[in-house]
């Protein structure tokens, strides 16, 4: 019984008490553990493993497109690359990187022992495995996977999709569940597992945005799983929720999906938000700007998230009174957004700034994620989605916030506590390679697709017109470089756990704030035995300062 | 107007659920206030019933949603 | 119980990939038997029977580490939080069902009929097709089976609303004698809600039969059909296990547990309980009575 005490009176002392013991020997250790490290790295690892599975499916489609014409795959084998790596980066690859990160850092940031429900925990990972391998396998099954687009709009995903889109649903009903549970735990741990010393308003924005993104996940997923379950009434038990001539309506489907799918691309940006707001204040050496503005924007997001769903939906028939509210409802989002942006420039601003890798991502993160953003302000306005929907310009627009966005920012999450929870440091030249190689590929790679959008080029096909040809050449150059740069991210990781250089100081980044940098370094087993002091939180706020 | 009066029971009980559900959530074992919420939500329930069960006597409602 | 001022992290466990085995093998063969697998139900029943091994033995070692004295306030709390927001999860499940609910009623089925500025829709597609609530007669009727009526209000469907509500005062009642101390009463209270939660059980298959049986009203009976047996069905399913809970509670009260100050089992079961009650109430409202 891993029972670790502060304070004890002697009537509360347990006989099979032990104090900071480590982890048990053996793979049986991953598979029964209970602590929040251990199942922060499984979540880590296996996303990585899942993002070089999409990503080779994505080289699949960069090579498909790289020429027109039909050089390599069957245009319905192209059609399951595309939705199945949709699928993958988003369940498999984005959100577990980011429960991963919130496992292995919000304990340490509110000063807790652990997460609240620790063997829950260890059942949200466990699930995962099987989930995916269920998703993964339906690729293997007759009638191949699915192909109807991550999306999976009825009817093709109900009357013209293949057998294997039952596992499909079984695969997002698993990984819901998953999800559901890791976002109970977090909200369990911010609220009952922070130090008695740290109020709301002073936790690290790192914390604020996944306590709030967990709450959009509690109230999301349960809608998906809604969703697919009627897929399998409507595809096996003759149910007619989305089909017309039963009194139901496809549309209906659009419309339960967005409901979930859009607090869903605010799952997946919220918490990058909160990772860029724990490095760049390090790295400018000035407190955060404007904190509580951020809190609040965070907030504003989150509701706004749940009023905006048929944004996606302005050509598949609406009420033109239904088309104005959602459009201006969308662009309302812009403005906590923008206070984000305008925020982190506001922090950066006459600070000593330096340029150690994790800033160097991080300050990609703003650049990039606000071209993401502003392309899909272009795509939030009625009349001018009329031209861009379901072109390249919609491609162009997700990737920029959810490669450069997210996953820049979950790079730059590891990169800023790897030296922490290894205690080496990683090899800062080539980290310094990947960095540029990666900035400079993911634009060769997205930016072109900007153009080939407006051109009118549709996504979701694997053959064009000649017109098309010189931009996708380009952008299928891009790709295949930025899928490379995963093998150095592989090598950099696995080089700096083995051979990195040691590194000893509690604060690994010289100015870094945070309860997370009070810790020896590497990070032992269990984290806080003893409550942190208020004095130490206040004076570990990455916030105080002028604008406090 | 019926569905109206429904309506506000029906909030009214949507409510003390919640409120029972954060007293369990904020209250130790040992404060009544989750048990006071869930009789007010019981009460308010029965009083629905009665109440659809008198406008159908009294013919205000009928079965096939005739309001 | 120990004050606050101690951590508690509870040792490994196996119980969670037990639930993840059961979990893949159970959806598995579900998905496998749909397609005609062979192995498909066999492997979907192992799922189901390794899933309810892992529940009953990590619920276990919960209850018997709780009656150890190992917890504290703080796990207790983790509890509660944890139980809330997996009840506000619920909610959100059920809200998708009453989305679909609400938009077939309100929406796709005039639509279909031609208003609003719908009227290709309903001119071009099946000009026959008149909206009514409760859909009898689909748009395109020789594609599914129409019903000759639907279940009424104010047969079974009120006798089950009495009995839910019953149960539930018989359970608040046992709620209050937890709080006096009156062991009798809260065991008197939990045997008359599980009695009535079966009953309701057993009044719902009937239901159910008459419906296939007689009225011909089944899932495939249009939008009407699917969405009143997927309501209640997930409802009847939520009762279901709402009444396995409640009997385990029964049994931990025989065996002396909880007290009026420590009783979270008790609360929590008793909170889904009302939760499943108030479901039913938005049933009866909504898809029996068509308010």
């Amino acid at each position: 019984m891993a029972t670790t005490t502060t304070d004890i009176d002697a009537d509360t002392h347990h006989d099979h008490e032990d104090h900071h013991h480590g982890p048990e020997p053996g793979l049986m250790r991953w598979v029964k553990t209970t602590n929040h490290k251990d199942i922060g790295y499984l979540y880590l690892w296996f996303a990585f493993g899942m993002l070089l599975i999409g990503g080779a499916m994505a080289m699949v489609i960069r090579a498909e497109l790289f020429m027109p014409g039909l050089q390599f795959v069957e245009p319905q084998f192209f059609n399951q690359m595309t939705t199945m790596h949709g699928l993958i980066m988003v369940f498999g690859a984005i959100m577990p990187a980011f429960v991963g990160l919130a496992n292995i850092q919000i304990p340490t940031m509110v000063g807790a022992p652990d997460m609240a429900l620790p063997r829950m925990n260890n059942w949200s990972f466990w699930i995962l495995p099987f989930a995916g391998a269920m998703l993964l396998s339906t690729m293997f099954m007759e009638g191949g996977g699915p192909a109807f687009g991550w999306t999976f709009y009825a009817p093709l995903s109900t009357t013209f999709a293949p057998d294997s889109t039952d596992y499909f649903i079984f695969a997002i009903h698993m990984l819901g569940f998953s999800s559901i549970m890791g976002a109970i735990n977090i909200i369990a741990t911010v609220m009952n597992m922070r130090a008695s010393g740290m109020k709301l308003m002073d936790m690290p924005l790192f914390v604020w945005t996944w306590f709030i993104t967990a709450f959009l996940l509690i109230a999301a997923m349960p809608v998906l799983a809604g969703a697919v379950t009627m897929m399998l009434t409507d595809r096996n038990f003759g149910t007619s929720f989305f089909d017309a001539a039963g009194g139901g309506d496809p549309v209906m489907f659009q419309h339960i999906f967005w409901f979930f799918g859009h607090p869903e691309v605010y799952i997946m940006i919220l918490p990058a938000f909160g990772i860029v707001s724990q490095i760049i204040p390090t790295f400018a050496r000035k407190p955060l700007f404007g904190y509580s503005s951020m809190v609040y924007a965070t907030g504003s997001i989150a509701i706004l998230s749940f009023v905006v769903w048929a944004h996606h939906m302005f050509l598949t028939g609406m009420p033109v009174a239904g088309q104005m509210y959602f459009m201006y409802a969308t662009i309302l989002i812009s403005v906590p957004t923008g206070v984000k942006v305008f925020n982190w420039v506001s922090t950066m601003w006459r600070g000593s700034m330096s340029f150690e890798i994790p800033m160097m991502w991080a300050v990609a993160f703003v650049i990039l994620f606000t071209i993401g953003g502003l392309s899909g302000l272009m795509l939030g306005i009625v009349p001018a989605d009329i031209q861009y929907h379901d072109t390249y310009f919609v491609v162009a627009h997700f990737h920029y916030v959810l490669v450069s966005g997210a996953l820049f920012s979950i790079i730059a999450g590891v990169y800023y506590w790897l030296p922490k929870w290894c205690g080496r440091m990683f090899n800062e030249k080539l980290a310094t390679i990947h960095f540029w190689w990666a900035v400079i590929s993911v634009n060769v790679l997205f930016f072109p697709m900007h153009f080939l959008g407006l051109a009118g080029m549709p996504r979701r096909i694997p053959d064009y017109g000649l017109q098309f040809a010189d931009f996708n050449l380009i952008a299928s150059l891009g790709g295949f470089a930025f899928g490379l740069s995963f093998l150095l991210l592989a090598y950099i990781v696995v080089d700096c756990i083995r051979n990195g250089k040691v590194v000893k100081e509690a604060r690994v980044w010289e100015s870094a704030k945070g309860l997370e940098w009070t810790l020896p370094t590497p990070a032992p087993y269990h984290t806080f035995n003893e409550e942190p002091s208020r004095e130490l939180i206040l004076k570990e706020s990455s916030h105080t300062g002028d604008n406090h | 107007m019926i569905k109206v009066v429904v309506l506000c029971f029906f909030v009214f009980i949507l409510y003390s659920l919640g409120s029972a559900g954060y007293y369990m959530m904020k209250d130790p074992s040992g404060s009544r206030r989750m048990l006071k919420a869930l009789t007010m939500r019981i009460g308010a329930s029965i009083l629905l019933f009665m109440f659809l069960m008198f406008s159908y006597w009294m013919g205000w409602i009928q079965p096939d949603g005739a309001l | 119980m120990q004050s606050k001022d101690q951590y508690y992290v509870p040792e490994g466990s196996y119980w969670p990939i037990v639930g993840s085995v059961g979990m893949a093998a159970m959806l598995g063969g579900f998905a496998s038997s749909l397609h005609g697998g062979i192995m498909g139900t066999g492997i979907m029943i192992l799922g189901l029977v390794i899933i309810l091994f892992m529940v009953f033995g990590w619920m276990g070692q919960v209850v018997h580490e709780s009656e150890s004295g190992l917890y504290n306030k703080q796990v207790d709390k983790s509890f509660r939080i944890g139980m809330a927001w997996f009840i506000f999860s619920e909610v959100m499940f059920f809200a998708a069902f009453f989305g679909a609910l609400f938009y077939a009623r309100e929406f796709s089925v005039p639509w279909l009929a031609g208003e609003g500025n719908n009227m290709w829709t309903g001119k071009l597609l099946w000009p026959e097709f008149k909206a009514v609530w409760p859909l009898i007669e689909m748009p395109k009727p020789e594609a599914f089976v129409v019903p000759k009526a639907v279940i009424h209000a104010w047969e079974i469907p009120a006798l089950n609303t009495m009995l839910l509500l019953a149960s539930g005062a018989t359970l608040t009642w046992a709620h209050w004698a937890l709080y006096n101390g009156k062991r009798d009463q809260i065991i008197y209270g939990l045997m008359a809600t599980i009695a009535l939660g079966v009953l309701f059980l057993g009044l719902q298959v009937a239901e159910y039969a008459e419906g296939y049986g007689h009225l011909d009203l089944k899932m495939t009976s249009g939008i009407y059909g699917s969405t009143f047996y997927m309501l209640t069905g997930f409802h009847g399913l939520h009762v279901t296990l709402g009444t396995i809970m409640l009997i385990c509670i029964l049994m931990r009260v025989i065996r002396g547990h909880f007290d009026a100050d420590n009783h979270f089992g008790f609360e929590a079961v008793a909170w889904y309980w009302h939760f499943v009650d108030v479901v039913w109430l938005g049933l009866f409202i909504y898809v029996y009575w068509f308010v």
